[in-house]
């Protein structure tokens, strides 16, 4: 158990970055990604209580964020202008690996940088999105293909 | 690990993308701000809402769309599925006295049901009324994989006038797929299959039965309850108890016709039956499935076969396919499927028999060029 707010606050601070990409990864900017871990905070400090082990903290913030940053997406994903969806679309060639992981489909995206940027284990991807291991799998599976074509010639 | 794998995990740990300018000093506004509203919770004041940075302010600007009227919020994870995969066929059903209905301060609604004509496959999704059993129950599934909670809950599609035919369904039982913190509601996901003739009209159907929910655990499983007070059993067809119900959506297919293609079944067995009434094992003419119609949809894939070579009506047998089918993209990526479900539809000279296999997520069926069952490779047209 945590035994001091004061506790929960260095491993907030510890976490944030990694809530921070988790939430840039379901989200199409740095503002809304900020805004998803600030609600998550806030959500994790009133439950801290249900935190039970203090080793699995990472993953309970990052879940937080990503529950938080799809609510966001949710909220605003049909209001998406003609002019936004363009800003969108996948360019043909990226400058460099994060560069082609924003540009991928958000499901695959928010995988690929909790497989590869935050070192997660696909069965703790699954519980962290609420999905199943075999789905993780193939997001990752497709994710790969897509991002060695964006990537093939400039980086590799 | 291949190379581009190792590529990939280097270029994360070394070009790891650095929040924006000012990220800190936001982190610990916010830190602050949730310190300051549990402390206005602790001493009984109101917590104050948190100020939202300008960033914030421009996207809460968006006129929000709400689901509006409906008994039951629709949770993120449905709605993460149904949006990010199955638009636009998907629709969260409104709630109805047939597909939403309240047993034991347990509230059940169908909120989706779609259906290609061979795989059907619903969300439900449940919360507790009156206390946190729904909770509790969320909690014993993700730490131990118990589902006693969901005991006497069944998902089958039926067809008014397929009643008094023969009809062999394949089906999941419903599994949690989620939960909702904020409104206490689980998410619930189950499929079926049944092969009945396109024309025929059909609807999916939710029993609820004894056991359910956690209650009555020491009586029998599967007896009829008595309905919910207000509510009526639907009684079209000869079985008692509480049914919820819901119209399947309809989903494009994508049906390819590939002839007669021989494939080994997994196992097989057949007997006649002599004049003294016994069982006689009898050796096959011809062990093989004979499937000639590739059914592909966002849903899976089903393959469909007629009877059988021998002939039909003189032996008592059975032919189950093999467990694992094979999925081949135009781009050269490969899904494996697990434990296909099998259906069959027997009236007058009329016999269906199909095996179905789940798409674990949906998947564009116009991409899909093979599929591969016990080792033979079928290519569509």
């Amino acid at each position: 158990m945590i035994d001091t707010r004061d506790e929960f606050v260095e491993l907030i601070r510890a976490n944030a970055r990694a809530m921070f990409r988790a939430a840039r990864s379901v989200l199409d900017s740095d503002a809304q990604a900020e805004d998803a871990v600030g609600e998550a905070i806030l959500t994790a400090w009133q439950k801290l209580d249900s935190l039970r082990d203090p080793n699995a903290a990472r993953t309970w913030l990052v879940r937080l964020a990503v529950n938080k940053a799809i609510d966001e997406r949710r909220r605003t994903s049909r209001l998406t202008s003609t002019e936004e969806l363009l800003e969108l679309a996948a360019p043909e060639r990226a400058a460099s690996p994060w560069e082609a992981v924003c540009a991928l489909p958000p499901d695959r995206r928010t995988a690929v940088v909790l497989y590869y940027y935050e070192g997660m284990k696909v069965r703790e991807i699954a519980r962290v999105l609420n999905i199943s291991v075999g789905t993780v799998k193939s997001r990752l599976a497709r994710a790969r293909r897509e991002l060695w074509e964006m990537l093939k010639e400039d980086e590799l | 690990m291949d190379k581009f794998e190792n590529i990939l995990f280097w270029k994360a740990r070394t070009e790891s993308p650095v929040p924006p300018q000012g990220f800190e000093t936001r982190l610990e506004a916010a830190i602050a701000s949730a310190r300051a509203s549990a402390a206005a919770r602790t001493d009984g004041r109101r917590p104050t809402r948190r100020t939202r940075p300008l960033w914030a302010a421009l996207a809460a600007a968006l006129a929000v769309c709400l689901i509006s009227g409906t008994a039951l919020a629709v949770s993120p994870a449905l709605r993460d599925l149904l949006w990010g995969g199955f638009e636009p066929y998907a629709q969260v059903l409104e709630p109805t006295e047939k597909n939403t209905g309240v047993y034991d301060g347990v509230e059940a609604r169908i909120v989706s049901a779609l259906s290609d004509g061979y795989i059907n496959r619903i969300h439900l999704e449940i919360r507790d009324l009156t206390g946190d059993r729904v909770r509790q129950a969320w909690r014993e599934f993700q730490e131990t994989g118990d589902r006693d909670f969901l005991r006497g809950i069944r998902f089958t599609v039926r067809a008014p006038e397929a009643l008094h035919m023969a009809v062999i369904s394949g089906g999941r039982a419903p599994e949690p797929i989620g939960f909702d913190e904020e409104t206490g509601t689980m998410t619930l996901e189950a499929a079926s299959t049944a092969p009945f003739p396109p024309d025929m009209e059909r609807a999916a159907y939710v029993d609820i039965l004894t056991g359910a929910f956690g209650t009555a655990p020491d009586t029998d499983p599967g007896a009829p309850l008595a309905p919910p007070a207000g509510s009526e059993p639907l009684g079209s067809y000869p079985r008692e108890g509480w049914h919820l119900q819901a119209a399947l959506t309809s989903i494009p297919v994508r049906s390819a016709d590939v002839g007669a293609v021989a494939v080994a079944p997994k196992s097989w067995s057949a007997y006649r039956i002599d004049p003294e009434g016994e069982f006689m094992p009898v050796e096959p003419e011809d062990p093989n499935m004979y499937f000639h119609t590739v059914n592909i949809s966002q849903l899976g894939v089903t393959l469909n076969r007629d009877g059988d070579p021998n002939e039909a009506g003189k032996y008592l047998e059975t032919r189950a396919a093999p467990d694992e089918l094979t999925v081949t993209f135009r781009d050269g990526a490969s899904v494996a499927l697990s434990d296909g479900l099998s259906s069959a539809f027997f009236a007058g000279d009329v016999r269906r028999g199909s095996e179905s296999w789940l798409f674990p997520e949906p998947l564009d069926p116009e991409s899909v060029v093979s599929v591969t069952l016990g080792g033979t490779v079928i290519e569509l047209p």
